[in-house]
């Protein structure tokens, strides 16, 4: 009668099983690093377009913030582009989740140095008025960008 | 002079038939393993244990020398498991308190309880009461107790961060201790 290993050899023989190629966990690892890295670069994109334009609202007079402030924020908070944000933000989560050591940290922890690093990021761009440069060039390139952008315009805080 | 597990897995790659140098070192370790977190069935406990190694000869390439090979073999039988009780949509609730041995010596200093449940505690009693508690910390309370592995490998076996494993354990280890209070108290 067989030995157990010799049962385990026999499967792997009848199965036709090979190691598997080194580059092809090389690769697998580089997949989500990619994901990672690639999540960051548009969640730092987009961080810096919201930035841009919740903050340089242009128009936006002083008394008109005084006088109903929770309908300004409402109607000036890019949602679009913090949606886009925080989908990037999960992603990249999951992509560090899937590297070799991603298990090692709480996702907690991990959740919140993926937002501050793209926070950090978005904020240097926006040194160089990058979040500008991209909210003006779909602006003018696309035409869903100013309805998306627009989309709450006219939104009326019921208080 | 046997071979180490890092120069099994290197002659292994070589050779094939140095696969069973692997499989004959963890054969039972890891059968035992895979029998305590609820495989009663020695067949099945058996077919477990052999995806396990046809899996661990498929991802040779992929073992990573920093962490020790049994860990790294653990892993995977543990996955195995979870794969095959997923399938079944069933995980056993019901040990094999034969299994519980070990943790029923072991219990009055782990868990600080000598006193309280000195008397009448048996090892069906701790088969029992482990069987009672959430997967999560049934899981640990395995890894630590029976298989005598660190923080850090039973984080790398089971894919979660070195202190969710404290967190757990100390709970696992709390809501054991009160399992077997209750059982006690309700006993005599």
């Amino acid at each position: 009668m067989d030995t157990f290993s010799e049962q385990v050899e026999k499967e792997i023989v009848a199965r036709g099983v090979t190691p598997l190629p080194r580059w092809h966990f090389l690769v697998r690892r580089s997949v989500f690093w990619t994901l990672a890295v690639f999540s960051i670069i548009v969640g730092t994109i987009a961080f810096s377009a919201a930035d841009y334009v919740f903050f340089d609202n242009e128009g936006m007079s002083a008394a008109t913030i005084l006088e109903s402030p929770i309908e300004v924020i409402v109607q000036t908070v890019p949602f679009v582009w913090l949606i886009v944000f925080g989908l990037f933000v999960a992603s990249a989560y999951l992509g560090l989740r899937k590297t070799r050591s991603g298990y090692k940290y709480r996702a907690l922890l991990a959740v919140s140095g993926v937002i501050v690093v793209t926070i950090a990021l978005g904020m240097l761009l926006n040194l160089f008025d990058f979040g500008q440069t991209v909210h003006y060039y779909l602006l003018h390139h696309t035409t869903f960008y100013n309805a998306l952008i627009h989309s709450s315009d006219d939104v009326q805080v019921p208080f | 002079m046997s071979l180490t597990d890092q120069q099994a897995v290197e002659a292994t790659l070589r050779d094939r038939h140095a696969f069973s140098i692997l499989v004959e070192r963890y054969q039972a370790p890891l059968l035992r393993y895979i029998q305590r977190l609820g495989t009663l069935d020695a067949d099945v406990a058996k077919d477990i244990l052999q995806e396990t190694f046809i899996k661990v000869y498929l991802n040779l390439n992929d073992y990573n020398p920093t962490h020790p090979f049994s860990s790294w073999a653990y892993r995977i039988a543990h996955n195995e498991t979870m794969i095959h009780f997923r399938r079944q949509k069933h995980r056993p609730v019901v040990l094999d308190p034969e299994q519980y041995t070990t943790l029923f010596e072991s219990i009055p200093d782990e868990l600080d309880i000598e006193k309280e449940i000195d008397v009448g505690r048996t090892s069906v009693d701790v088969g029992q009461a482990i069987a009672k508690l959430k997967p999560v910390y049934r899981d640990i309370l395995v890894l630590r107790f029976f298989e005598n592995k660190s923080y850090d490998e039973i984080s790398y076996i089971l894919e979660i961060p070195n202190g969710t494993v404290a967190t757990n354990l100390a709970r696992g280890k709390k809501a054991l201790a009160l399992e077997l209070k209750n059982k006690y108290i309700t006993d005599i």
